[in-house]
């Protein structure tokens, strides 16, 4: 039994050998017709060629051994199957109990690898996306430490990032404005991601609407802009596109709607604007902070940065920041 | 040609069978000595031969194995398995039993 499968597995898989063994027994078989033909008499080209015409046509006969190898292949296969079958029809319940678990077990499987797959490896849908890295920098005792702008630079001018991007997220209040300036919609408070105007072009997101951040607007004292997020836009203006251009009021100052975003997986959390961070409201100059409160904090507090430039204490102890 | 045999069907294979009792041969040799022995009666034509060798080979009743022919050249040479005799046993108590019965219907006649 075993031989017969590997004879047959070799048909498959040293076809070539086959075709050329096949080749040589065939041209043997029209060498002897042709001897016999000039012992008879013939010259040489002549038996060549009586022989020729007495064997028929060769890839005629080449195709029907070929047939025979396949045909072979085909019914042992067919008979494989009808032998489980049959096999699995003298149990029945046993055969339906293993099919159940078989089909239970290919299903769990399917779903897992989709929710692994999902989750592990399916690559982002952004540019260059097995080139992106999420940069954190801590203290053994204390992790996540945010950056502040300088150490921003420091890493931009020395790393070798190709591009490095800023986020941080924050709420804020957004007021609608009529044409006369006054207060139009109900006050929404907004999560709000603050990034580096280069944050889209780094990950390839380009806007559904309008324009994502250039930069132009991260100069200090340049107009607020704010970024819709896709899903916010439907919830908040029913999709309407004409959302482009109008005025909020945000943090005091007047915002302009420069561009809708599209669905994207937002990180490192979904929020529903975006804007510059030279527009985040306090201001450049406070933003060195950082600095100065990552030094008080090593000593007392646990300190939690809300990335803006202030760093509050979470469970101070003395209030000494 | 036809590359057709004009045998009844499975007598091909019982003749190569009957034929490779006696010792490995090749396909050449298969044919002339089933012409020589019906008397020229009987032609295998090259159309059926091989395919028929290769199909009995599939079927592990005849293996083959690459060898010197009488010319010093190589050839491919067939010989019976177990399998092989026992399915020639088979067809000629098969062969037997239609040719009495044909003969019985004919003399009847």
């Amino acid at each position: 039994m075993i031989t017969r499968i590997r004879k047959r597995l070799r048909t498959i898989f040293h076809r070539s050998r086959y075709e050329r063994e096949l080749d040589l027994e065939l041209q043997f078989h029209l060498d002897m017709l042709t001897a016999q033909h000039q012992r008879s008499g013939l010259s040489p080209a002549l038996a060549r060629r009586a022989a020729l015409r007495a064997f028929g046509p060769m890839a005629g006969v080449k195709d029907d051994v070929r047939d025979t190898w396949l045909a072979r292949i085909v019914e042992s296969a067919l008979q494989d199957v009808r032998y489980g079958v049959r096999m699995l029809a003298t149990a029945p319940a046993f055969a339906l109990g293993m099919i159940l678990t078989i089909a239970l077990a290919i299903g769990v499987n399917t779903s897992i690898f989709g929710i692994a797959y999902a989750l592990l490896l399916r690559p982002l849908p952004f540019d260059r996306s097995a080139d992106l890295i999420v940069l954190q920098h801590g203290t053994p005792d204390v992790t996540r430490i945010t950056f502040s702008p300088p150490e921003l630079d420091d890493y931009r001018r020395t790393s070798g990032f190709d591009a490095l991007a800023e986020v941080h997220s924050m709420w804020f209040i957004l007021l609608g404005t009529r044409e006369d300036g006054k207060p139009s919609l109900e006050p929404q408070r907004v999560s709000t991601g603050v990034v580096s105007p280069d944050y889209f072009s780094m990950l390839g997101v380009r806007p559904a609407y309008g324009r994502t951040l250039m930069k132009e607007d991260d100069r200090p004292g340049a107009p607020a802009v704010l970024l819709l997020s896709d899903e916010y836009w439907r919830r908040a203006f029913g999709g309407d596109p004409s959302v482009v251009g109008r005025v909020f009021q945000m943090n005091d100052r007047p915002h302009t709607v420069v561009g809708v975003l599209p669905p994207f997986p937002q990180y490192p959390e979904a929020v529903d604007v975006y804007m510059p961070t030279a527009a985040c409201p306090s201001g450049v100059a406070d933003r060195y902070r950082h600095l100065r409160a990552r030094r008080v904090r090593a000593g007392q507090c646990h300190a939690v940065a809300d990335g803006c430039g202030r760093v509050r204490c979470a469970r101070s102890e003395g209030g000494a920041c | 040609m036809s590359r057709k045999t004009d045998l009844l069907q499975g007598t091909l294979d019982l003749l190569i069978l009957r034929t490779l009792a006696t010792g490995p041969m090749h396909g050449w040799a298969i044919a002339q000595r089933i012409q020589q022995v019906t008397e020229d009666v009987l032609q295998i034509a090259q159309g059926s031969l091989y395919p028929a060798l290769h199909r009995l080979e599939q079927e592990d009743w005849i293996e083959a194995e690459w060898g010197t022919s009488e010319a010093n050249r190589p050839a491919k040479f067939y010989q019976l398995t177990k399998a092989g005799r026992k399915q020639l046993a088979a067809e000629e108590e098969t062969w037997e039993r239609i040719a009495g019965a044909v003969a019985r219907v004919l003399s009847q006649a």
